[in-house]
Order: C-alpha cells, then sequence, then structure tokens
C-alpha cells in the first residue's frame, strides 16, 4: 500500500476506534448527571447508587475517548499537511474553539467530580457532572463545525492559494452542522441507552438482589432510549433531505441509482457491480426514496452517471465516484440497524408494563442488542466519509491533494501498524475492565 | 493590531502554560519508581496530580488545535516534518492517560507496579520529545523555498536537541519533586524529600550546560529580551534549593517561575520566526508568513478574550477545591 492508502486507513481505523467510546461518555454522562440530580432532588439514596455505579462506565469510556482523540488531533499535521495549510483557516478555528470551550470544561470538572467528592456540596457535584456533559455536547458541535465544512464548504474565498474564512457565522450555522450534530447527539444518547438496557438485562436475568436498581436504570434507559432514536430518525430523515441536493453523487451512491429517474424507488437489496456500472441484484421499493426526499411520489433523483458527467464538465476529466458497494452497504447497514433499534424499544415500551416484568428471552435480545448502536454509529459514517470520496473538501480538495507533501510510506505504515497494535492491546483491556464491573455490580451502599 | 503577532503571544502563552502544568504531572510520573516501593505511597504520590492532569493535558490539546488555527502552515510543517517524533508523544500519552485510569482497576503487584514503569517511561518518552522539538526549532530544521520539511528523521537527532530533550527531562523532574513537596504528606514525602538534593543537584547542571548550548548552537543571547529572561530562569532554579525545605509553596512558584521564563527565552530568540530554516534564513516560517487570515484570527481573538480568562478562573477554581496535601486516608480501597 502507499502513503495515501495507509493514511486514509490510519484515519478510519483510529477515528472508528474514537468514536467507540465518543457515544457512550456523551450519553452515559447525560444519564449519570440526570441521576445525579434526582438524587439531589429527591434524596433518595438509590439514584446516588446508580450514579456511582454507571459512572465507573463513564469513566473508562472518557479515558479511551480523550487519548485516542488527541491523536486525531495530530493526524491532520501529521498524515494531512497539505490539507491542513489549505484548509486551516476555517478548519482550525472550530478545533481550537473545541478546545477552549469544551475540552477544558470537560477535563477540568471530571477532575473535581470524582476527586470532589467530599469537599464539595451535593449540588456543586452534580453541577460539576453538568459542566462535563456540556462539555462533552459542546466538542461534538465544534468538530462536526469541522467536519460539516469538508462536506458542504459555506462561508469561504479562495486567496493566497488557500481556503480563507469570510463569514464565521455562515461555518457555524451551516445547515450541515446542525443536522450532523443533532444527528449525532441522539445517537450517542440511544448508544448509551442500549448499553445501560444491555447491563441491566443481564443482571435481571441473573436474578439479581439489585432488581430494583437495574429496573429503574433500565426504564430511564429506554425513555432516553426511545427519545434518542426519535431524534436519529428524525434528524437522519432531514439530513437525507439535505444530502439529496448537497451531495447528490453520496445519495445516489448509497440508493445505488445509476440513472436518472423519476419513479425514486429505494433500493433494500443490491449487489453492484463497480466496474461493469450496473446493479447484478437489485431490489427496490417503488416511489418511497421520492417519499423519504420530496414528501410526495413524484421527483427527480439523479443517478452515478449523469453526476460523473456533469463533475466532468464541472471539474475535469477523472473518478467522481465514491466505492459504490461500501456507501450502499454502510449505508444500508446503518438503517437496519437502526430500524432494529427501533422495534426493540417499541417493544419494550408495549409489551411491559409497570413494574417492568421480562421473559429471559427477551432478556437475552436485549443483552445482544447493545452492539447495534455501535454499527449504526460506524456505518454512518463509514457512508459519510466514503460517499464523499474522491473529495476530502468537497469539490475543492481531493483527497490525494491532502496528503503530507513526501511522505515517508515506512512512517505512514509503521504508525498505522502501531496504532491499531496498541488501540487493539486497549480495547482488550477496556473491554475486560467493563465486563468485571458489569459481573461486580453495583456496591451495597452509596458512598459519600 | 498586529494580530499575528498577539497569535504569536498566545502561543507562547500556552505552550509555557503547558509546560508549567504537565511539567510536574510529568515529573510525578517520572519519580513514580523511584522514591517508595510501597503501593500506598505511589497511590499517594497519584493522587497529587489524579484531579488536575486531565485539565492540564488540555493546555497541550489546546496550543495543537491553536497552531492549527492561528499558523496553519506552522502547524502543517511542524507535524509533518517530525513525523515518528509526534507519533511517538502520542504513543507516550496513549500509555499516561490509559495507565493512570488503569493502574488501580486491578490491584496485583506486578499490575500495578508495571503501570508505574509505563507511566514513567512514557512521561519520560514525552517530555524528552518536547525538549527535543523544541531544540530543533531553536537550531532550525531543513525547511525548503515551499515553506515544507526537507530532511529525514537523522536532522532531528543532533547533540543540541538531544540536550535539549534531557534538559526538559530534568527539569520536570525537578519540577515534580517539588510539587510533590507541597502536596504529599508523612513517611512518602519524608522519602520524597531525601531525593530532592540528588535531582536538584543533577538538574542544575544539566540547565546551565542547556543555557549555554543554546547560546552558542542557537544564538539564545543575541536577543536581549532571551538573555534576561534565561538569566531570570537560572536564578528562579537556584532559589528553589533555598526554600525547598522551610517554604514549600515558594520552591514551586520559583521553579514554575523557571520554566515559564525559558519557554519566554525561548520565544523571544524566534520572533517573528516559528520554524527557523537551516538551509536558508529566507525559508525561515515566521509570524507572518505562516498565520492564518486576519478575519480569521479576528474571529480567533473574540474567542480567546471570552475563554482565557474564563478556563483561568474555573481551572484556579479547580485547584483551589483539591489543594489539600494528600494522606493515607484519601486513598479509596
Amino acid at each position: 500500500m502507499d502513503a495515501l492508502m495507509l493514511s486514509r486507513w490510519q484515519f478510519a481505523v483510529t477515528t472508528s476506534y474514537h468514536f467507540l467510546f465518543v457515544p457512550l461518555s456523551i450519553g452515559i454522562g447525560l444519564m449519570v448527571a440526570i441521576m445525579e440530580t434526582l438524587y439531589v432532588v429527591r434524596k433518595d439514596d438509590l439514584y446516588l447508587r446508580m450514579a456511582q455505579f454507571w459512572a465507573k462506565f463513564l469513566l473508562i469510556s472518557v479515558a479511551l475517548g480523550v487519548v485516542t482523540g488527541i491523536v486525531l488531533e495530530f493526524q491532520f499535521g501529521l498524515n494531512w499537511a497539505r490539507f491542513s495549510r489549505y484548509i486551516g483557516d476555517i478548519f482550525g478555528p472550530p478545533l481550537a474553539i473545541e478546545s477552549w470551550a469544551a475540552f477544558f470544561l470537560e477535563s477540568v470538572f471530571i477532575g473535581v467530580w470524582v476527586f470532589g467528592g467530599k469537599k464539595i456540596s451535593p449540588k456543586l457535584h452534580a453541577f460539576a457532572l453538568w459542566m462535563v456533559t456540556l462539555g462533552a455536547m459542546l466538542s461534538a458541535f465544534w468538530i462536526l463545525t469541522a467536519n460539516a465544512f469538508m462536506q458542504e464548504p459555506v462561508g469561504y474565498a479562495l486567496r493566497n492559494g488557500r481556503i480563507e474564512l469570510v463569514d464565521f457565522p455562515a461555518v457555524v450555522f451551516n445547515p450541515q452542522t446542525i443536522l450532523e450534530f443533532w444527528h449525532a447527539v441522539y445517537a450517542c444518547i440511544t448508544t448509551s441507552a442500549f448499553f445501560v438496557i444491555a447491563v441491566s438485562a443481564y443482571h435481571l436475568l441473573k436474578k439479581t438482589t439489585e432488581a430494583e436498581f437495574f429496573r429503574r436504570s433500565m426504564r430511564m434507559a429506554v425513555f432516553l432510549g426511545l427519545v434518542g432514536i426519535m431524534g436519529v430518525v428524525l434528524s437522519g430523515h432531514e439530513m437525507a433531505k439535505h444530502v439529496a441536493f448537497a451531495q447528490p453523487m453520496k445519495l445516489a451512491a448509497s440508493e445505488a441509482v445509476w440513472d436518472k429517474t423519476t419513479t425514486g424507488s429505494e433500493s433494500v437489496f443490491a449487489l453492484i457491480d463497480e466496474r461493469g456500472k450496473k446493479n447484478t441484484l437489485d431490489i427496490r421499493i417503488p416511489y418511497l426514496l421520492n417519499f423519504f426526499i420530496y414528501m410526495k411520489p413524484t421527483g427527480t433523483v439523479a443517478g452515478i452517471n449523469d453526476l460523473q458527467k456533469e463533475f466532468e464538465a464541472k471539474y475535469g476529466t477523472g473518478n467522481y465516484t465514491p466505492p459504490l458497494n461500501l456507501t450502499y452497504w454502510s449505508f444500508h447497514l446503518m438503517i437496519m440497524s437502526g430500524l432494529l433499534m427501533m422495534f426493540i424499544l417499541f417493544w419494550l415500551m408495549l409489551a411491559t408494563r409497570k413494574p417492568l416484568v421480562f421473559s429471559p428471552f427477551m432478556l437475552k435480545v436485549l443483552m445482544g442488542s447493545a452492539i447495534l448502536p455501535h454499527i449504526s454509529n460506524i456505518t454512518g459514517w463509514i457512508m459519510t466519509e466514503v460517499g464523499r470520496q474522491p473529495w476530502i473538501v468537497y469539490t475543492l480538495m481531493k483527497t490525494n491533494e491532502g496528503l503530507t507533501e513526501n511522505l515517508n510510506p515506512a512512517y505512514a505504515l509503521s504508525s498505522f501498524i502501531l496504532f491499531v497494535l496498541v488501540y487493539t492491546i486497549l480495547i482488550f483491556i477496556a473491554a475486560s475492565l467493563t465486563l468485571r464491573i458489569i459481573i461486580a455490580g453495583p456496591l451495597e451502599s452509596g458512598n459519600r | 493590531m498586529d494580530l499575528p503577532l498577539i497569535w504569536f503571544l498566545i502561543v507562547a502563552y500556552l505552550f509555557a502554560g503547558f509546560f508549567l502544568l504537565e511539567g510536574f504531572d510529568y515529573g510525578v510520573c517520572m519519580l513514580l519508581p523511584f522514591i517508595s516501593n510501597e503501593d500506598e505511597h505511589r497511590r499517594m504520590m497519584i493522587a497529587t496530580i489524579s484531579g488536575f492532569w486531565d485539565g492540564n493535558e488540555v493546555w497541550m490539546i489546546t496550543l495543537g488545535a491553536v497552531l492549527f488555527a492561528a499558523f496553519p502552515s506552522w502547524y502543517a510543517t511542524l507535524f509533518s516534518g517530525m513525523y515518528p517524533v509526534f507519533v511517538l508523544i502520542l504513543l507516550g500519552l496513549i500509555v499516561r492517560g490509559v495507565g493512570l485510569k488503569f493502574r488501580d482497576d486491578y490491584s496485583g503487584h506486578t499490575w500495578r507496579f508495571g503501570w508505574d514503569m509505563a507511566l514513567c517511561a512514557g512521561s519520560v518518552l514525552v517530555a524528552f520529545l518536547w525538549g527535543l522539538i523544541v531544540g530543533n526549532i531553536l537550531r532550525g530544521i531543513p525547511i525548503n523555498a515551499a515553506f515544507s520539511y526537507a530532511g529525514g528523521c537523522r536532522d532531528l537527532i543532533n547533540p543540541f536537541s538531544v540536550a535539549s530533550g534531557i534538559a526538559f527531562v530534568a527539569l520536570f523532574t525537578l519540577h515534580g519533586m517539588v510539587f510533590l513537596n507541597i502536596r504529599l504528606t508523612g513517611e512518602v514525602l519524608q522519602k520524597a524529600q531525601k531525593l530532592f538534593f540528588p535531582v536538584y543537584g543533577v538538574t542544575l547542571i544539566i540547565a546551565v550546560a542547556f543555557l549555554a548550548s543554546a547560546g552558542r548552537v542557537a544564538g539564545l543571547f543575541k536577543s536581549p529580551l532571551a538573555s534576561l529572561f534565561s538569566i531570570a530562569a537560572a536564578t528562579a532554579l537556584l532559589l528553589i534549593a533555598l526554600w525547598f525545605k522551610r517554604n514549600s509553596f515558594l520552591a514551586f512558584w520559583m521553579s514554575a517561575m523557571a520554566i515559564v521564563f525559558l519557554s519566554v527565552a525561548v520565544f523571544a530568540r524566534l520572533y517573528p520566526r516559528v520554524l527557523v530554516s537551516s538551509l536558508d534564513p529566507q525559508w525561515s516560517l515566521t509570524i507572518y508568513n505562516a498565520s492564518a487570515s486576519s478575519y480569521s484570527l479576528k474571529v480567533m481573538s473574540v474567542v480567546a478574550i471570552i475563554f482565557i480568562p474564563g478556563v483561568l478562573f474555573y481551572q484556579g477554581w479547580s485547584y483551589w477545591v483539591l489543594r489539600k496535601r494528600i494522606e493515607k486516608s484519601d486513598l479509596e480501597y
């Protein structure tokens, strides 16, 4: 592999690892903050014990989120120096604001929250955790602002051989930013809800003596999970409508549409022959895609072939089609896994009455379902980033043009191997620690 | 207003703050295996930084992001040019970050003492490499007419940059020592204090040698301001010995000031360059040819005006909340 492919793989792998932990730190943070606030308001000791138990997972995911996050910040300069010089004027400020406005909030207050327990009042203690959660969410907003510019450049001018910022509010209120933010935040909440549901299911299956502890946790998680998944679906729907105009090639690739169509059919299962430029197998539901985009059966959807020609006319000869099977299948896996989550949550809501009673089969399904949000998270990002190819900054810079000049392939290879190796060890340690905490269960009484 | 100059000063401020705060975090971890062989003592040592190190590390993260925003070319050429160095720094930071979290999650002796060695090694590595980077920035690296790095890995390893790396390790070790001196109690404090004079003596010699070679190799004393701050840093270092036993807090401040003054001296010597080209002075990156657009810097200035005081306030508050010295009874389980 050459330095370009190695750098792309390295970024994909390190970002995906990072995004295993980030959703949990945002969502569990929110849940623990709610639990602690309920404890402060209702003085019910059970809420304190819940906060203390679930916080253990928060701390693991924050620790791993932080160390894997620094790698990303450095990587823009390491492997993508020409990208950094070209776009730094716009891409840098959101990153700097992320550090100043979000990371400090998160890191300073988590220190106070973990180690200041007896030194501050319970109210201040709960407040500290809200600051941690606020920091985590703000950090999501600012990093997504930077990403959104790569998807949909706005508020810039091409000057001095680079992209310069001319309208900061336009960059911040880029429709793409807002959509990505809500979609990601709801996904984080959903991810954490499924984690809490799965762990609670495990303990209920084991006939725990802490039934009330886990029922209450589960009830809160089901509620937040429903809010989360509805938010994900609605924001995802808005995003699809938006992408249809902002990045039509991504939509065409995700739906395996080769030629302009007015019947706008939704593809449910397609095998794409990328060389032969056709679908070897394609099962579609007519008009459904039009309904998703236009809210009515009529409308046109541009195809890959038309868009390829259009791009060539505008930007010169070249390949403007993203890897199709990868884009298509990551999009569809995201949707399928999302629909499954929605189904499970509705089922949970309808099939259970107060107090929550579950069959062993149901509990086992719930334990397994913890993997679903991660599938959606990762495939969603693959679809977003791969579907933008060959651009690194949509219509302004191609991915290969962003690579560090004269990057030594040996460097790229060694760092890639090193990160994969280290991250695999990290995952292993984090997973065994998480399992140990899950199996040990909550402490007998809150220690405060 | 000279916006690039303002942002150069902010970068210098972040560098100084990063070295001042992370300096003792690294130092404490470097000393971890050497002060006591009792797990309880080591846990007390870690407890002196555990509420702070995460927030301190954000100084470095902010520094990286601010370089990217205010001086995109500086960020891009520095990181891509010193690729292997930064990858190893990342490795050290990962080891530190997870080590501080995972060390106490299992109770086995091998596990914990293994992590102590890893924390020490990771901190030495990161401190050394930042010193190596600063040394190379001062001395100059092969940068071509396109403002990109034209050298190899070997160009980064030279007697001066290695000396600079060693000086950073020594200074941070001493800084960690004076920090422990204001944070610990009981037996482990006494054990730490016993190591002070050896650490101090070695650091003093290394620091003076580093300053002398910086004067010779990088022309540190050609700048009056840099000379002044170098002398101030050396004076602060000398004063640590005076107050270490009598007034631990003043001793810590002297160590902190030594680090800050040294950072100021480095940036005073660099100005207006940010990456010195060893091939042709014309090809050096300066605050003017490496900076972001003036609109971007204006936006960032608004951000800085809001967040620099805000962050200082609540980070300072967190130090106030957690100011009490660490005692045995503070350790859980």
